[in-house]
This record gives structure tokens, sequence and C-alpha cells, in this order.
């Protein structure tokens, strides 16, 4: 040992050592409004086409916050984002097959952004199940439950903290579209893409994952069921990494009509093809109409042909309402690690100072009243105490808030706590 | 690694000076531009209800709704149970309910106060800031006195909740019946009529509003313009003068045509009645107005009305006397008062004449002259008051002559002395003589006295009551004499009231006529003129007047005479302390005898034992014995924190606007500004602002305000907006650290080897290092700082780079 000047020494055992993990949980409640409105979600508009027409531009995944994203205190919830399957029906059945030198796969010209919804879905899937080439499954490990489309959430730190709380997710969101089809019509006129529903409310929540408690790659997973039908499993969450993965297919009703404009690789259309969309400009479609697919369904006709921008905005604007009402809800878990250092004084240690002004001129200690140096015990105040190592270098300093007598008549020990 | 030696030339150090503006506004319908104080603060995150932990069960809590949603997937296995839907719905309630923690939510605010009536926080940080700040800061800021500047006008306004019918009657008495003399007040044979005037916004219609009358003499009245401003009251505005009989047409009966052309559908002449071009005079704006007439056998009786020094309007008049200064008509008395601020309507005969404005009792309640001792107590039986004015008004002069151009010019720039001709003035100044009649003592006791302050003393100190004195403030500096305040006098309660919980002013304030005098003397924000403060000037003149003195009030903060001050010091005199003990507590012998206390003052109806200037002591001034302070608490604090402003507010941007002020019912809006050296003047008017004029103080440094006019006690009491510039210094410290050509070309990783820079043809250099980061030794070589570069630079042989570090301090 290093020779320990300044001060009065000891050596700490380690049964005087303890190191403890508590937990701080948060309730996190997302608004309607806030996943819904324009405002409070940010597009990134990094993917553009070429090809026909001005070209399409989108996000690869959006952030929802929690005030208008302009503002410097709003603060990033969520990202959302689709993925597809590469093994999924939605794909296979849309492909066109494979680029022999790069092995890249082929999609006709109606459908929009494929590799990059394939490249997202595998992306979670290296990131959560430790391979890019493995599919989301609900229930967790099930052979027949596989999520081709998939609807990712992933919370931003700030909220996740360290983890999410078993059995405190619940989603609300509405799982049909609003009707599509007007009075009159057969011609389905009417746009659903961007008309706010309030059919099927349907309420998703992790309830039974605290008695199945599974591990993966990317931390502890648990199941998502549908409340009403607590056997539907309709994804999953990944609490360590505050990843929620959502079968469009089955909290979404999918084959249900789909109608509206959205953008794509097309020019003008000059002949007067009238609608509620009048005519139309280069860089849009129509599909659910007479102008164009006319049978579109959610699942797969607006998961191919759409930009992720595009089916991102729809389910954010329509299948969450627009209200104050809760949409999106959890706990955190934030873990305090601490360590705390026991620093025991029996009753003869620490009652003396090297302080110079502890002793007089004749290097006699100072006492209260002059001539009791003999009668009279000595005490100090300790102010501060110094955790070295076993070289004796000073590796931490616990200042107290006020000294504290020490004499031979008291045993005290300090508690020192480090969190980290 | 290589080390390089830095010089001084290598350094530089700058200051980068940050400005925010600040903008904070407070009113019924929230806060805003206040501070969040929690930085993680988010509306999506809050604080778990843990109520079920804590051994109390609420079936509402968002615990007890997480444990049943997650029990209900127990039943439904069990098939007790279709769904679990509404247990999850439950759930994102109580969620949806759950609020956030006081930590989160708290907010850093200004914070507005006034001083109080204890010995508690808001009283010490008065007596810190008066006596430390206002010494430390004098030297810098001339006005940091607790003293504040007689520059004031009259302020004349209608609303819903004070009385339309108020007005200020001077005596102008001729006698009346008992004989025929002259009327000091109406200069019948020529005459000047000056007056800063500026007009403010009224409801539409707008009713003409008369500035100055004198039955059957004279009526000078505000009529609208043409124009409306964007809130939809009048814009601009015209003067119309009215004279001899043509001035008992009330002025709302007389018909203004397109071309100036006056008619009435009374049965009375308008030949004498004159109107300035529309849209003569503006909102908002002081205007200097001269009104005069130089009589028949001079100039050929020509007249005009002068604003701002044009002539506006012409006329000419070929008589001899144009104003009927004593009545000739049987049974009509003179015109024995002069009125400002309304239109006198009534017969002035017999009972309703006007001389019995000035009754023997009322004259003695009020303190006015008694001028004709044949009249009957009470008021006059019939009259009214119809016609408000709307506008503020400072400097009115009625002269007995026709003041030429340069007179005019001279006098609507600095204030008048008693010349030889001047019938009128009324500056206002503060004065502190005053007549002898009943003053409120609480709303509920009044003795006979005098008041010698800006507000009534006995009710300040003693039960934290506003009440201006507004007599002290209304003199006429020629004659002398007080006006009676119709409707502007403070009202004494002589029943109980039964209400718990109201302070002093809230009983006060019950009144419309309280309400309206303690706002009817306002801070003079007219920046086109200077008083002549050398009218104050009485009695001995010493260098520190004597407390008896009637200049003892006009001085400093060292006791020194200032003419232009009205100290907020020493409102009491010495003998009016009973005890140096403070906040007698409850069965403390000083206590016992102290006997009352703001909230319970002296029960005794009326107390006839006055000391000093005003009752016992002991029974009244319970605030006062409480603080021990007999400085003015008649002021008005805003404390700032320094994250509104950095290191101190920018001198020469606050701003802060009360757009109603309390007791005004939205009538009177209040703008103050600073002038940049600590000064804090009244700046509402669109012209040119008295920026001399201290209504208080702001410290730029410790972000403190302070407004010490008694008049603006209530400022921003019911909502304010402030605004200014922050001043932050940003010190930068920039080492500019170079790698010459030739040197910090090799490097001490073991893992350097000798590469090519590129792989390009081009390249000359066989070897290079990457600089990754800078570090900054001291003399021993100690590591001090160190610069991490966000990407390796490639440095060959011959570059020569520099690397710039910034340090913010």
């Amino acid at each position: 040992m290093a020779v320990l000047t300044g001060g009065s020494f000891k050596e700490i055992s380690p049964d005087d050592i303890k190191v403890r993990t508590t937990t701080l949980n948060q309730l996190i409640d997302v608004i309607q409004e806030d996943v819904s409105g324009s405002a409070t979600r940010k597009a990134y508009q990094v993917f553009v086409t070429g090809g026909i027409g001005p070209g399409v531009t989108s996000s690869l995944f959006q952030t929802v916050y929690d005030q208008d994203f302009t503002l410097q205190t709003a603060n990033p919830i969520f990202d959302i984002t689709v993925g597809l399957s590469e093994t999924g029906t939605t794909v296979t059945d849309c492909s066109t097959g494979t680029e022999a030198a790069s092995g890249k796969l082929l999609f006709p010209s109606q459908s929009l952004m494929m590799r990059e919804k394939i490249d997202i879905y595998k992306q979670f899937a290296a990131n959560l199940l430790g391979d890019s080439s493995s599919k989301f499954s609900a229930p967790f490990g099930s052979t027949t439950g596989t999520i081709n489309e998939a609807v990712f959430l992933s919370f931003k730190r700030l909220f996740a903290r360290d983890s999410v709380k078993r059995e405190t997710f619940a989603l609300r969101l509405f799982q049909s579209a609003s009707d599509s089809i007007t009075a009159a019509g057969v011609d389905k006129k009417v746009s659903n893409i961007d008309r706010t529903s309030e059919n099927g409310p349907g309420i998703f929540t992790d309830i039974g994952a605290a008695s199945n408690q599974r591990r993966t790659f990317g931390g502890e997973v648990g199941n998502i069921v549908n409340a009403s039908n607590t056997n539907n499993t309709v994804g999953l969450i990944f609490y360590d990494s505050g990843t929620v993965v959502l079968d469009a297919s089955k909290v979404f009703s999918g084959s249900q009509h789909i109608s509206g404009a959205i953008s794509a690789m097309s020019r003008a259309v000059t002949s007067a093809k009238q609608g509620e969309y009048g005519l139309l400009g280069a860089g849009v479609n129509v599909i659910g109409t007479s102008l164009g697919n006319r049978n579109a369904k959610l699942i797969p006709d607006l998961f191919v042909s759409a930009s992720i921008d595009d089916i991102v905005d729809h389910i954010c604007e329509t299948r969450f309402s627009s209200g104050s009402l809760t949409a999106v809800t959890f706990q955190n878990v934030t873990n305090i690690n601490s360590t705390l250092i026991f620093c025991r004084a029996s009753a003869d240690e620490f009652n003396y100072s090297s302080n110079p002004t502890f002793k007089d001129n004749t290097g006699k200690i100072k006492v209260i009243d002059a001539g009791q140096e003999e009668t009279q015990r000595s005490f100090a105040f300790p102010t501060t105490v110094g955790l070295h190592d076993e070289r004796g270098r000073l590796l931490a300093v616990a200042k107290m808030s006020r000294p504290i007598e020490k004499n031979d008549e008291k045993d005290i020990t300090f508690r020192i706590r480090l969190d980290f | 690694m290589s080390i390089i030696p830095i010089t001084g030339d290598n350094i530089q150090i700058f200051k980068t000076v940050a400005r925010p503006k600040r903008v904070f506004s407070t009113s019924s319908s929230g806060i805003t531009g206040s501070f969040r104080l929690d930085s993680d603060y988010s509306k999506s995150l809050k604080d778990i209800d843990l109520k079920i932990t804590q051994g109390i069960f609420n079936e509402d809590s968002l615990e007890t709704s997480r444990c049943q949603l997650i029990n209900s997937l127990a039943f439904q296995n069990s098939g007790l149970l279709n769904s679990s839907y509404a247990a999850a719905k439950r759930y994102l309630e109580a969620v949806n309910s759950s609020k956030h923690s006081i930590k989160q939510t708290k907010r850093q605010e200004v914070r507005r106060f006034i001083p109080g009536t204890r010995l508690e926080d808001n009283f010490f940080h008065k007596f810190s800031i008066k006596n430390t700040l206002f010494s430390h800061y004098r030297t810098h800021y001339p006005t940091a006195h607790w003293a504040y500047t007689n520059y004031h006008c009259l302020n004349f306004f209608s609303g819903d909740s004070v009385p339309s019918d108020s007005v200020l009657i001077y005596p102008a008495g001729t006698g009346s019946t008992d004989f025929q003399d002259v009327n000091y007040l109406a200069p019948s044979s020529s005459f000047t009529f000056d007056f800063w005037l500026k007009p403010k916004g009224a409801t539409i219609p707008y009713s003409p509003g008369t500035i100055l009358h004198m039955s059957s003499c004279y009526a000078i009245s505000l009529v609208s313009g043409s124009g409306l401003s964007p809130d939809g009251q009048p814009s601009n505005y015209r003067l119309m003068l009215q004279l001899s009989s043509s001035a008992d047409i009330p002025p709302s009966d007389i018909l203004i045509a397109d071309n100036n052309t006056v008619s009435t559908s009374l049965n009375i002449s308008t030949d004498h009645i004159f109107v300035t071009p529309i849209n003569s005079l503006k909102r908002d704006w002081w205007h200097h107005v001269s009104i005069r007439w130089s009589g028949r056998d001079r100039l050929g009786g020509y007249g005009n009305i002068t604003i701002d020094g044009l002539i506006n309007k012409e006329f000419s008049i070929n008589e001899k006397q144009i104003m009927q200064s004593t009545s000739s008509h049987p049974s009509i008395l003179d015109p024995d008062a002069l009125f400002i601020g309304n239109y006198y309507e009534g017969t002035n005969a017999g009972a309703s004449c006007i001389a019995k404005f000035f009754a023997p009792d009322t004259s003695a309640n009020e303190g006015l002259l008694n001028f004709n001792s044949s009249i009957t107590n009470g008021d006059p039986l019939r009259y009214s008051f119809n016609h408000p004015l709307n506008a503020e008004l400072h400097d009115i002069k009625i002269y007995d002559h026709y003041r030429f151009n340069e007179q005019v010019l001279t006098q609507s720039a600095t204030g008048s002395i008693l010349e030889k001709g001047l019938l009128f003035y009324l500056p206002p100044f503060f004065v502190k003589e005053s007549r002898t009649r009943n003053v409120l003592q609480t709303p509920f006791q009044k003795i006979v006295g005098s008041t010698e302050a800006p507000f009534n003393v006995p009710m300040s100190f003693g039960v934290a009551g506003l009440d201006i004195n507004l007599e002290n403030f209304t003199r006429d500096f020629v004659r002398k004499e007080y006006p009676r305040l119709l409707h502007l006098s403070s009202s004494y309660i002589a029943t109980q009231v039964d209400q718990e919980g109201l302070t002093a002013t809230d009983i006060l304030y019950s009144s419309g006529s309280q309400r309206k005098r303690n706002l009817t003397i306002l801070p003079c924000d007219n920046g086109k003129f200077l008083p002549n403060f050398e009218l104050l000037a009485s009695g001995t003149t010493r260098l520190s007047p004597l407390e008896d003195s009637p200049e003892s009030l006009f001085t400093n903060d060292l006791g020194y005479r200032d003419l232009r001050l009205i100290s907020l010091n020493n409102m009491l005199r010495d003998e009016a302390r009973i005890f140096s003990l403070s906040d007698a507590g409850n069965g403390t012998m000083a206590a016992a005898i102290a006997a009352s206390t703001p909230e319970s003052p002296a029960d005794d109806s009326e107390i006839n034992s006055p000391i000093g200037y005003y009752l016992d002591s002991s029974n009244i001034l319970t605030v006062f014995q409480r603080t021990g302070d007999d400085s003015s608490n008649e002021v008005v604090f805003f404390d700032m924190s320094n994250l509104f402003y950095g290191d101190r507010i920018y001198p020469g941007t606050f701003k802060i606007t009360d757009t109603s002020l309390s007791g005004s019912a939205g009538s009177v809006s209040i703008t103050l500004k600073d002038d940049g050296k600590g000064n804090i003047y009244r700046a509402d008017a669109l012209s040119k602002h008295s920026t001399w004029s201290s209504v208080g103080n702001i410290f730029y440094d410790d972000g403190i305000v302070v407004i010490k006019s008694p008049h603006l006690v209530y400022f921003g009491k019911d909502g304010y907006t402030m605004e200014f510039e922050g001043e932050r210094n940003i010190h930068t410290m920039e080492y500019s650290i170079p790698a010459p050509a030739g040197l910090i070309n090799s490097s001490s990783n073991p893992a350097y080897r000798k590469l090519t820079p590129t792989d390009f043809d081009s390249e000359t250099d066989s070897e290079f290092v990457y600089l990754t980061g800078v570090q900054l030794h001291d003399n021993n070589l100690n590591v001090i700082m160190r610069a991490n570069l966000a990407q390796p630079i490639i440095k060959r042989d011959g570059d020569k780079i520099l690397v710039k570090i910034r340090i913010d301090f």
C-alpha cells in the first residue's frame, strides 16, 4: 500500500460495500392529436424516385413529437414506419423477378419503395432478432403467425429510458378506415385515405407478458394482444429497445377497400376523368376508384402502391383519431445503480486531525479551556471522506453538508452513495 | 505527439453579446412568456400514481385500473369474461386523466408584489431595495430617490362603473344675490384660454366632452372628427368654442355640418359658436390649445383658436362684452363657478342656483370657499352633467387679455409664472397645503383635518387603503382656491359592512366616485412641455427644508430641496411612532397598547383626539406601528429572474403596459418605459414623452422595477404585458494552433505505418499523419484542455494547417 498522508485512513472491507439497483417509473401518455397532426409529425424527404413524372419524394420513417416540432422545446416521442417481409405474399405476388447481376428484387412501376420497405423490415429484424432474414411472428416464436406487413414504432430514449415496463403498454387505434363508398355509388369516389376514422375501435395491449417472459437478441420481448380477444396476438413489443412491431394485417382490416390520391410515378392525366379529385397532375395517382385499381385494399394494394409517407400518413391521420384521448401509453423503467459504501468510525478512530491548527505552537493539541490539556479529550469535526484505491490514489470525495463532531464517545457510520 | 509552444499571438479573446427579446404577459386568461424549469418536460411524460402502493385503495387510480386489466386476462382465459376491452379502456382513461407533477410543471414567472402590511417577505424586499439598491445606484441613476416627479395631468374618463357626472367646480362667486361685482374667471372684454390637451379613445356614438364651462360665459368642448381607429373609437377630434348665451346650448344639441356651420334645435342663438376644422386634434397626442380674443377695441374684435402654434380657426366678434359674467336676468343668478371636465345643465335660479355647490355645509365638509353666506345648506335642487370629457389636461390657464403668438409659443413650452392678467392657473401641481375638511381615516372613520401628502396617510399606514388626496393636486395657483370635487370625493361609510375578507381598498373601491377620484390625477407624459417648478417655492428657502416647511416634501433622499420631486420618505412625524416593537403578537403588552390592527381597526366611528396632523396614532397607524417604516407603501415592484435577461436588462428597451388599470373598467391604459438611465416614465402619448419625469425606477443588473407613483400602485394588478431585451455576454477565447509544414509529420502511435495519403496517381507524398485532436498543456506539460476533431484530418509533410479552438465562458 502506498503511503497515505494528510488524513486518517481505514480500509473498507467488501462487507462495507453494497451494490444495489433501484428503478424509477414514469408514465407515458401519447395523445391522439399528436400522432394525427401534421404539425407534430415530422417527415424527412430523403427518398426520391426517378422515372416517369416529376418523381416521388418520401421519408423512410416519420417522427411523432409532443408539440409542434418546429419549436425548440418539442421532444420526439417515437418514430413510425412500415416494412414488408421479403417472403410475404405482398412482396412475392408483386415482384416481377430478380436482377441477375445484383440479385435485387424487381417490381412494376405501379409499386413504390418496395425494396425500401423490405430493407426496413430487414433492419428491424437484424437489430431485434439478430438476423436480417428472420421474420417477426406473433405470438413470438410462432411458426404460423409471421408478420409480413409490419408497422414499427420505435420509442425515443427520453420516453423509453432503460426499458418499457411489462404489462403497461396499451395502444388504441381504429381498425377500419372510414367508409369510402358514396350513398349513390358504385364508383367509390370518396377518398378514405385521409379521412379520420372512428370505425372498429381496438385496444392492443401486452397483458399476459409478465407470465410469458421471453428474451431474444433485441432483449426482452412480449406479445401484444387484442383486448377484445386476448387469444388474438397482433404484434410484439421489445421492452429493452422500446420498439413495437404490429402486424398490419391484424391490427387493421386489411381487406377493406381503400381509395384516394397517392404519390406515384405518373404523368398528368389530360382526359377529364372527373371525380372528387378533378384533373390529376403529374406525380399523383388515384387508387380505389374508376380512375385506377378500382378494388384496391389496404393490404396489399396501399402497402404496395403507396410511398412510406403515404402509408404512414394514412395510418397516423386516420387510424388514431384526432382527439385528446390517449393513443399510446406505457410506463418506462429507469435503472438507478447505486454503490453504498459504509465508512465506519469506531469510538477511538478519527478523533484527531492533521490540520496544523489542531495543535498550538508547542505541539500540544488545543483544548477549549486553557490549562485543561491533560484532562480534556480530543475531538474532531470530519468534513470530508476521501475514497482511495489500494495504491492510495484518491478516487472520490464525499463532502458533508456540515461538519459532524466525532469524539471517543461516538461511533459514526458515514454512508456514501454513488448513483450511476 | 508534437508539442508546439502557444504564445499570446495565438490567443484571441473576444466577447459576443446576445440580446434576446423577452415578452411576459399575465391576464385573466393566463400567463405567457414564463420559463419552464424542468428541462425534460413533455406533456406526454407523467408521474406514476402510487396511491395503491401507499395503502390507499382508489378504484379510479392508474395502478388499480392496470391491475384490473391484467386480472381480466385470467377471467377471459377461464371463460368468465369475453373481452378485456372495457378494462383496457378504463386503463387508458386513467392514463389520460393522470396529472403532471408539480415539479414538472414548475415555471419561473415575473413576480409582482406590494410591500404588504406585515413584516413578511414582501416588506423586507421593499426594505432592502429601498435602502440598498437605491443608495447604491443613486450615483448612476439621477432619479434613484424614494420620490417621484411632481408632473401630473388631470385624467377625465368615462366608463361603466364610474360616475359620468363628475366634475371639478372652482368657485367664481360674485356674491350673487347679495351684490354684483366682478366675476374673476369670466374675462368678458378679451381673453385667452390656454391648455394642453390629449384626447383619448371613447365609445361610439361619441358624445362631446366639455373641457371648460362657465354658464352663459363660455364653454370649450371636445368634439369627434371623422376618423376611426382600428379599435372602432374616434381617432380625430375638433374643438368647439361657445361664448355668451350660445354657451347655454348643451354641446350635444349643436349640429356641426361638414362645412363647419353649426345649428341647434333650441331657441338660442348660435352666433357665438366657433368650431375648428375637422380632424384638427389627434387621439393620444398632446396638443397645445390657445383660444384668444382681442376684444372689440383692439385688433378689431379678432380672435382665433390656435392648436400647436398654428391658427386653426379665426373669428371676429364686434361686441364690447362677450360674457355675461354677472347676470342681467332678474330670475337667473350669476355664473358663480367654473366647471372643468363636464358641462353644467341647470336653471341657476332659486334653490337650483350654482352657488349652492358651495353651500355652507358643503364648504365646511370639503374645505371650500363659502362666498355667499346667504345660501342655504344642501346641493342645488336640480342640475345635471351629461358631457363628461374623455381626455387628459394640464397647464390650464385663463388670461384676461389676448396673448400674442410669441407668448403662446413660450407658454406652450414652459410653465407660467403668476404674471399680471393671469386669472386662473391649474398646473396641476401637488402642494402640501390643503384646506381643513372631513378626512377619512378608515372607510368608516373620519376627522376634521387637512392633508399634506399625495395620498391619505392614515388610510395607507392604518388599514393599507389607497385614497389619493385629490385636493392637494387641484389648487388654482392664482387665487389659491380649491375646487368642489363633485362625485370625486371619498365616501364615509356609516353602516356596517358584513362581508369578511374585504380589504380597506376593496371597500373604498366599491364606490365609483372613489375609483374615479384615485384615477383623476395621473403622471403626465407630455414631453413637449416643462413645468415651472419654481411656483412651488414657498416659505423660507433652505437647502434642506425643515419638517414643518411647506417645501418639506420637495426633497430628495438626501434631504436636499428639489422642487421637481415629491418625497415618499418621512410620511409621518416621529411622534406617530409609539413602539419600535414590530408585529406585536396577541397578548403582548405592545398589542394591548397598540389596540388595533389593519385587520381589526379601532371601532370608534369618529375619533376626536388627533395627534400630529391626524388621529391618535395608536388607534390608526397600525401598519406603521408594525413595520416601523414611514416611507410610502403605495408602491409596486416587479421582480424578474435573470433567467429572463441574462447579465442585465438592456437599458432603454423596457416597456410595460397595463391596458386596464384597476378601477377604470378598461378606460385607462398605462404604458411605462425606461429612459436607459434607470428611470421609468409614462409613455402613453403618441407624441414626445417626458422621459425626465419619474414614476419609478429600474435596476437593470438586478431585474427589479419599482413603480413609486401612488397613482399607479394598482398598475399590473389585473394583468400586464412586459417586454424588454436582455443582455448576455458570451466570452470566448480562441486558440489558433498551427501545424506548420515540415512539423507534425509522424506519430508515436505504435500502430503507425507509413502509407500514402491516397491511391491517386497524382499523389506525391509517400506518408502522412491523421490529426485527431489537440491537447493544451500548461508550463509543466499537464494537460489542461483537450479538443477532439469531428473527423481525422490528413496532414501531409508540406501541409500547413491551423486548428482553431474556441472556448466559451
